[in-house]
């Protein structure tokens, strides 16, 4: 595998990450009790 | 382009892509800080939603050396005994049974973020009525898991919260699991109450766990 696809694909698994992160808050934010 | 150029074109040599150099960094040096970075994402992320069941154990079921190791004072939480200790500690709750002592925060739902949070349309603990105080069972980076262990808080005990430069002390008087649309729990009250409540069962947000106290007496 070249460096560069590693790169890209570094990149994506990275992205995806963060991503999971920011889902994961947003999820929390919507917990107080009326707001399911 | 000419024919000419064309033909100049070919007899250059090929890049080599597989060690492309930028002025400062080569691109397999950067793979690897991206393959460290990655290394540790991950491992935050599985080892985050159970760190502080971990650390609960280390404190409770292991001998003093691992204590140390995750910093754990071996003087467990106490409820402030004298008025100056009171004064002290300004806005708090207090439960001993899970090792607990958070600041209460007030104001809208970015208080949430800061710890455990007195809903501002419920009641004061000097006001009487139902004073409802909600915090996080988990989160990865949206505030503290403040109530990651309210679970194992059993009936009858005892929860203490320091409010205004008094003591009032609570006693459990039934947990509970309801849907996150039961709004009746954060409805008023003609005797004084606590409510504690957080998502559940951890890690989801399908449930609210519910933990009732009532007053047992005030300092």
């Amino acid at each position: 595998m070249k460096e560069w696809q590693r790169t890209i694909i570094l990149l994506i698994l990275l992205a995806l990450g963060i991503g999971f992160l920011i889902w994961s808050n947003h999820q929390a934010d919507v917990n107080i009790l009326h707001t399911s | 382009m000419v024919t000419g150029d064309y033909a100049i074109l070919k007899l250059m040599p090929k890049p080599d892509t597989t060690h492309i150099n930028f002025s400062f960094i080569s691109l397999k040096t950067c793979n690897d800080w991206l393959s460290r970075l990655l290394a540790g994402l991950a491992v935050f992320i599985i080892v985050a939603p159970f760190w502080p069941q971990v650390t609960w154990w280390m404190r409770h079921d292991s001998p003093a050396p691992v204590q140390k190791l995750v910093g754990h004072t071996a003087a467990p939480v106490k409820a402030p005994a004298t008025q100056a200790q009171i004064n002290a500690a300004g806005d708090q709750l207090i439960i001993p049974a899970i090792d607990m002592k958070e600041t209460i925060h007030e104001g809208d739902k970015r208080a949430l973020r800061l710890g455990v949070w007195r809903r501002p349309n419920t009641s004061t603990p000097d006001g009487g009525g139902n004073t409802v105080i909600v915090g996080h069972r988990f989160t990865y980076a949206a505030g503290a898991a403040v109530f990651y262990n309210l679970d194992k808080i059993q009936v009858n005990d005892p929860i203490t919260l320091t409010w205004r430069g008094r003591a009032y002390i609570y006693k459990v008087t039934e947990t509970k699991v309801v849907a996150p649309s039961e709004l009746s729990v954060e409805a008023a009250t003609q005797k004084p109450r606590l409510t504690l409540y957080t998502c559940t069962p951890l890690w989801t947000s399908k449930s609210r766990l519910v933990i009732v106290a009532e007053p047992v007496e005030a300092s």
